[in-house]
């Protein structure tokens, strides 16, 4: 039995400045392997739940309570440094809006070069043949070609490809997906989750999705945790949340939810799925 | 009635910016559509595939390269002075990016009451006029002096589309309009614009990526796909027909739609 890839026990996050508790006391686990939806709207706090975890809680913010295990190690007394090669060992992110995750004067191959030089890598024909194949692994057929472009030449959804790249490249235990198909379309979006969900299937990584869609919870989750306004609603196994949700504001996401699955909807798409049988 | 018609339309873009002649790309192919009056015609397509210059053409936001633009009959490129104003007061748009379409220095009142001030700038209580379009889509009178930071992603499209409102158009154009709200927002603004359909007659044209958002508010149903419109339903109700040869872009629109329960739940929603 793996050990829990991320342990979050009682996390209280603060703004001082503005008086206001972001998180209250929160505490939820992510089993080693699994995959968990944090759940919430936006002001719920889930991503500075993830910030938390990666250690980058804005200035500002503080951690005024509770602790955070990744892959069993806490990470309480961590110096920064500490943290930082914690982050390359053990969890990787992928964000909302890859075009602000990179840097527009470096080309995709110096991108890589960067993320392999933290892990010791620095041979270039190397580089480049293990970036090469990491952009196979997410569909492109030319990853060479890739490997030379610039963010601006590259579409959203293209980019957001190459950070999962980047970030599964070194299979990290704990992989948190943070609105990371949010500014995508349906087909894009399919693609990059199929991506994510296989390769952690295949390589026993845990996947933390942050979403505000319980379409992606549905499709891809074991269980979710419900946020709302920096408390915990409630958590659980997704089927079974999603059968008798203990809170009526999870009920009420769900009744919104389910409102887009109309009856004209359903009605077409078993249409199709008998037309294609 | 048809409100607005786009007639065999060609449009091209030049890769290369102001010195590069390189070789152009072709975004719309020969498309056909028309938008009529009080009904609200659905854009599906994927990211690419032209439906936002679609749109931007129906607005005459840009001149296609070839084919025409009309608005009730009268050729866009054809309108004396008045027949463009009356076209540019009736035809209005939200955006996807609400906070890029509003200048974070006013308020939301002044936002909303800049149609108002642009066609008649004598008016007079425009403060009431805003007031009344906040109410409408659900926010409150005391919003009206509130900056645009103040308010949520979703709360600030409803200010976008309470000052597409002011006018009182024949016409919306609403581009990925709810696409980057969270679920709530999502559909509190999309049963607001159910409503204002039903009361007002107003017609749209919505484009999404997204069918099931589609299949809630569209009356009637075009499919794109690389500048080229696949197929076209001109009452909804016509794709529930089981004998229909459903075209494969709309097929693969609707297979990349997560699905609304969990594995073990599912009965007859799209499976992966």
């Amino acid at each position: 039995m793996s050990c829990p890839a991320l342990v979050i026990n009682n996390l209280r996050i603060v703004y001082p400045a503005g008086q206001r508790v972001i998180l209250h006391d929160l505490s939820f686990t992510v089993p080693g392997g699994s995959t968990v939806a944090l759940v919430g709207e936006s002001g719920s706090g889930k991503t500075m739940a993830a910030m938390a975890v990666m250690g980058l809680i804005p200035s500002g913010i503080f951690q005024a309570g509770g602790d955070i295990t990744i892959n069993e190690r806490p990470t309480g007394n961590l110096t920064p440094e500490q943290y930082r090669e914690l982050r390359h060992k053990s969890v990787a992110m992928v964000m909302q809006n890859p075009m602000s995750a990179f840097d527009p004067v470096l080309s995709i191959f110096q991108h890589f070069k960067e993320t392999f030089a933290s892990h010791g890598v620095r041979d270039r024909k190397r580089i480049r043949d293990l970036a090469a194949e990491a952009l196979r692994g997410v569909g492109f057929d030319d990853p060479r070609h890739i490997l030379e472009l610039y963010p601006f030449q590259m579409s959203g959804g293209m980019l957001q490809r190459v950070m999962l790249a980047m970030a599964l490249i070194f299979s990290p235990p704990l992989v948190i997906a943070d609105e990371a198909t949010t500014d995508l379309d349906v087909i894009s979006q399919a693609k990059v989750l199929k991506l994510l969900q296989d390769h952690c299937r295949s390589h026993h990584l845990a996947l933390l999705l942050i979403t505000h869609d319980l379409s992606v919870a549905a499709g891809l989750a074991d269980e979710m945790v419900v946020l709302k306004e920096g408390r915990l609603v409630e958590k659980g196994p997704v089927s079974q949340i999603f059968k008798s949700p203990a809170s009526p504001y999870t009920a009420g996401l769900l009744a919104v939810h389910r409102g887009l699955y109309t009856p004209r909807y359903r009605r077409i798409i078993s249409n199709m799925e008998r037309q294609s049988v | 009635m048809k409100l607005i018609e786009l007639e065999g339309i060609h449009k091209s873009y030049r890769q290369g910016g102001l010195f590069g002649g390189k070789k152009a790309v072709t975004v719309l192919k020969g498309v056909n559509l028309t938008v009529e009056a009080g009904r609200c015609l659905g854009l599906l397509g994927s990211s690419g595939c032209g439906k936002s210059t679609t749109g931007r053409l129906a607005l005459g936001l840009e001149p296609p390269d070839q084919g025409r633009v009309l608005y009730k009959g009268l050729d866009l490129n054809r309108m004396n002075r008045a027949e463009k104003r009356l076209w540019r007061r009736n035809c209005q748009v939200v955006f996807q990016n609400s906070q890029g379409a509003v200048n974070p220095r006013h308020p939301a009142g002044r936002i909303i009451a800049e149609p108002l001030m642009n066609f008649d700038p004598n008016a007079k209580n425009s403060r009431a006029a805003a007031a009344e379009l906040l109410k409408k889509v659900g926010l409150a009178e005391s919003d009206l002096d509130k900056l645009p930071h103040q308010f949520s992603g979703g709360e600030l499209q409803r200010v976008c589309i309470a000052r597409a409102l002011a006018l009182r158009p024949e016409f919306i154009l609403l581009d990925e309009a709810v696409s980057s709200l969270d679920m709530l927002s999502q559909g509190l603004v999309l049963d607001l614009l159910s409503e204002l359909k039903r009361e007002t007659g107003t017609a749209f044209l919505f484009i999404s990526h997204d069918l099931r958002l589609l299949m809630k508010i569209s009356d009637s149903l075009a499919v794109m796909d690389q500048g080229k419109i696949t197929s076209f339903a001109r009452d909804i109700e016509e794709l529930e027909t089981s004998a229909l040869d459903y075209d494969s872009t709309l097929r693969a629109l609707a297979r990349a739609v997560l699905p609304s329960e969990p594995e073990a739940e599912r009965s007859f929603c799209s499976g992966q």
